[in-house]
């Protein structure tokens, strides 16, 4: 009797825990929108024109170990996917491409999707090279491409973050901005 | 019937307890390991340049991207002076509440200057407010800023973009040069 109370207890708990986890990292996500001016698989969770004060926002950047961007000076997307709504993996190669960017520094990161955790892979804007006709174009492969090049090395999928500092200590609504495409061409 | 209605309820404030600690407790838990890491005696009031670990797991910057700093703060016994000395580049400077909120930032634009003096002092209370006129949060001083905050506990992030990898080691020299102090209410 006294066992079965024990068992019947442990799984309420394990119920409840599991509900309120599951909850929370929906209604977290839930907090994201879709951003780019142009449509595309950009997600913020950071409007760029009001402080952070919604928690579940807040928690969306520190549960993944980031700072949150600061009101006036960073504006920050994420995309899990490419502009096909598939999932990104370093077994595949992909093409950034879109107007040059506009802020006066901005940073495109690998981030692992696995471990949610930020990676040395990264480019910014003072090492880009530029097109010819003025856009910019960034390929992401594990095998070594002409020009803008991240290899995103043994992981398996990841998250592309795009970090934006206007610079003028304003950001424009998140909305707005408009981000590049993303592309998938070859997989191994 | 009864107790299978009971334990459902209870499953159900088990998870709104799980769901509010998950958003509200643990996110200021996420925010102290980024402020201090894994350090026991983290230095608090004390300037601290990062290096490229520390960087990237605070800020997700490597060492060719950006020169960063921080003072981890504790004011609740009197204030900190932050006597910031930036390089000649794009810079900012952040003040973080120990929850994650951005209580202060300001750039290169904005200050105007490279060199300056910032005084981070707690928020007056209520009765403070209603016994005085307290209509702004930020206003200059004689010798610099002043900036009233209403967490004791925080961050200060210094970041400065690098052009080029070779302008690391000029722009750490002049960075160096920023002191954090605390000093005591009377």
């Amino acid at each position: 009797m006294r066992l079965g109370s024990l068992i019947k207890g442990a799984g309420i708990l394990f119920l409840g825990g599991v509900i309120g986890i599951v909850s929370a990292q929906w209604s977290v996500e839930k907090n994201a929108t879709a951003m780019t001016a142009g449509g595309g698989p950009w997600k913020s969770w950071f409007s760029g024109t009001a402080s952070i004060r919604n928690p579940y926002v807040n928690a969306h950047y520190l549960m993944f170990g980031r700072l949150p961007p600061a009101l006036g000076q960073e504006l920050m997307f994420e995309a899990r996917q490419d502009d096909d709504g598939a999932t990104l993996t370093a077994s595949c190669d992909y093409v950034i491409r879109g107007p040059r960017l506009t802020a006066r520094w901005w940073q495109l990161a690998i981030a692992d999707e696995d471990s949610g955790e930020p990676t040395m892979l990264s480019l910014t804007s003072s090492q880009l090279i530029g097109e010819t006709d003025g856009t910019m174009r960034i390929a992401i492969s594990r095998l070594p491409k002409a020009g803008n090049w991240i290899n995103p090395g043994d992981l398996s999928r990841f998250e592309l973050v795009l970090k934006l500092r206007p610079g003028s200590g304003l950001n424009a609504s998140a909305a707005v901005v408009s981000l590049p495409h993303i592309r998938r061409e070859a997989c191994s | 019937m009864r107790a299978w209605l009971f334990w459902l309820v209870v499953a159900l404030v088990i998870g709104a307890v799980t769901h509010l600690s998950y958003v509200l407790i643990a996110p200021s838990f996420a925010m102290q390991t980024l402020m201090i890491g894994d350090q026991d005696n983290a230095p608090v009031n004390k300037f601290v340049l990062l290096d490229g670990a520390e960087q990237a797991r605070l800020l997700g910057e490597t060492e060719r991207d950006a020169v960063s700093a921080k003072c981890a703060f504790d004011i609740g016994k009197g204030q900190m002076s932050i006597d910031a000395e930036m390089p000649d580049t794009f810079w900012s400077l952040t003040l973080y509440s120990n929850n994650g909120a951005d209580l202060y930032t300001i750039n290169d634009r904005q200050a105007g200057t490279d060199k300056f003096k910032l005084t981070v002092k707690r928020a007056p209370d209520l009765a403070d407010i209603f016994s005085s006129d307290q209509s702004e949060n930020a206003r200059a001083m004689s010798d610099g800023w002043s900036v009233e905050v209403p967490e004791s506990k925080g961050i200060a992030v210094f970041w400065m973009a690098l052009d080029y990898p070779e302008q690391r080691k000029l722009f750490i020299e002049t960075l160096s040069r920023s002191v954090c102090t605390f000093t005591p209410s009377q």
